[in-house]
């Protein structure tokens, strides 16, 4: 449980990093409040997932994964609406330089 | 160059359709969100009651319980009952092996040894003796503290000693028995609390008296086992069972030598001389679920044991969890029951039998149904009811803590869910012993 909480501390940094430091997602409020939210879920997915996982049931790992994952997917689409978010971030990089000319 | 997207387009008060939309979700998420703690089965914290009678309908005319009319106890002089069902197990069939009886019934060691017969009889034998065992002496002068200060320390002991959730309430007379039967001996006699008494004592014409003066009921919850849980009805799962009582029994001589060592008196109680779940519920332990038993705040799989003292001490407030709003929808307990004793449906005032409590608004489980399946179960107590419930889920997973807060608004979504995952599933004995050890 230990390991699993510092996995779980990891991603959070990693998730604020992303979101907030790079995507700048703090500059709007209604970014700010969908980046948190999705940073909530996607934590609780992942805890949810792999405790279920520990107690030695994976059925019920499994269903958390697609029910919460269904949210996961909308939070990220919304994001990406809102927010224009990208996972590789040279790729807005390349589409600013190719609008710049 | 003017602006001729759709969706930037402004009202005449100068916002945007987009920003209205934005906002316009976000009011209602707060909306949404602001519903929870007004449901009266909060998320956050459970809603306080003064009273057990704020919670629960119980009608002007409701009278004592007698002990005599308790499902087991009417095993041993109801007509109807004799000779009682033969057991339709045997030690060929699965879940009923060797192994699993075996297991089932060494958990009963600490209650059913020593002569404790862990209350189920009428009390003060064993470790529920209201005399004390001898293990811490009585000071010259009593322990003084405030009501609040004494309680704190009960509490804290009680939970040092890995007692699962600790409330204190005060004697509410309509919830003890009127009468009192022991099913070794068939002594049969009423219970009565006197102004006059100066301590708990068996008088010569049968009568159990306990000063007024004990006023203070602390009641605690002691955790079952759960892998052994899921396995009901079969054979390990009686031995969670045994095991609960049995620790209880321990528990609960434990708390009364304290209190004796502090220089007050203390009567340990099982299941005898006062109705559990009402006094837990008094005690701001949990709420009765569908399937008649304590729903508490650390779960459904708890035994349920108290401590009667004169020691002052600072009383609790019953609780709403909004566990009867989630049963209403749930069922899952009457749906899994293999003796179908737990009803559909709405609470009512009157119960199917004389082993009924009649005139609180509840669920009453059908007691006969119910003792009949375990004599077919050979004796096996079913714990089916327990183990299947929602609210019964393994210690230390705060997704399963949160996941009871909100069962009250989730509803029936969550029985879909809980079903979905697995969960409440019977665990075959043949798997229960193949697990890996966790250490």
């Amino acid at each position: 449980m230990g390991i699993l909480g510092f996995f779980l501390g990891v991603l959070t940094s990693v998730m604020v990093y992303w979101l907030f430091v790079k995507e700048k997602n703090y500059q709007k409020w209604h970014t700010c409040v969908l980046a948190i939210i999705f940073i909530a879920w996607t934590v609780f997915t992942v805890d949810f997932v792999i405790t279920s996982l520990l107690e030695g049931m994976p059925q019920a790992a499994a269903v958390s994964a697609l029910i919460f994952g269904i949210g996961e997917i909308i939070l990220f689409v919304l994001m990406r609406r809102f927010s224009k978010i990208s996972l590789i971030s040279f790729k807005s990089e390349t589409k600013t330089s190719v609008s710049g000319k | 160059m003017p602006d001729t997207n759709e969706s930037n387009k402004t009202t005449s008060k100068g916002i945007s359709r987009r920003n209205f939309f934005k906002g316009a979700g976000l009011l209602a998420a707060t909306a949404a969100m602001a519903q929870l703690p007004l449901t009266g089965n909060n998320t956050v914290q459970a809603a306080t009651a003064n009273s057990i009678n704020d919670l629960y309908e119980i009608s002007k005319d409701f009278k004592r319980f007698d002990q005599k009319n308790e499902m087991f106890c009417r095993m041993e002089w109801d007509p109807k009952f004799m000779p009682p069902p033969k057991p339709l197990i045997n030690t060929s069939m699965p879940g009923y092996s060797v192994l699993d009886q075996a297991a089932g019934f060494a958990g009963w060691t600490g209650t059913n040894s020593l002569g404790t017969q862990f209350g189920w009889r009428s009390g003060d034998e064993g470790f529920y003796s209201w005399a004390s065992l001898g293990n811490t002496k009585p000071p010259q002068e009593p322990w003084q503290a405030s009501p609040e200060e004494a309680a704190h320390v009960i509490k804290l002991y009680a939970q040092d000693l890995g007692i699962a959730a600790t409330g204190i309430t005060t004697v509410d007379i309509r919830f003890f028995y009127s009468h009192y039967f022991h099913r070794g001996t068939k002594k049969y006699g009423e219970i009565k609390i006197s102004d006059t008494a100066t301590k708990a004592e068996l008088l010569p014409d049968g009568t159990r008296v306990i000063p007024s003066s004990m006023k203070y009921v602390i009641v605690m919850l002691a955790s079952m086992p759960y892998e052994m849980m899921a396995t009901a009805p079969y054979g390990v799962s009686h031995g969670g069972t045994g095991f609960g009582y049995s620790i209880m029994a321990l528990y609960a001589a434990t708390m009364a030598e304290f209190i004796r060592g502090l220089g007050y008196n203390a009567i340990p109680l099982g299941g005898d001389t006062a109705l559990c779940v009402p006094q837990a519920i008094a005690a701001g332990l949990g709420e009765a679920g569908r399937n008649g038993m304590l729903i508490s705040k650390v779960g459904a799989r708890v035994r349920i044991f108290r401590v009667m003292t004169d020691l002052p001490l600072a009383t609790d407030k019953p609780i709403n969890l909004g566990v009867r709003e989630f049963c209403k929808s749930c069922e899952k307990c009457a749906r899994e029951c293999p003796a179908q004793a737990i009803p559909y449906g709405d609470m009512t005032t009157e119960g199917p039998n004389i082993s009924n409590h009649h005139g609180i608004k509840k669920w009453y489980v059908n007691a006969e149904k119910c003792r009949l399946f375990w004599n077919e179960n050979g004796g096996i107590t079913c714990i089916r009811c327990i183990a299947t419930c929602p609210y019964n889920k393994p210690d230390g997973y705060w997704t399963h803590a949160l996941g009871n807060k909100i069962a009250p608004i989730l509803g029936g979504t969550l029985v879909t869910i809980d079903d979905m995952m697995g969960y409440g599933k019977i665990v075959e004995t043949k798997d229960y012993w193949k697990r890996p050890l966790r250490n």
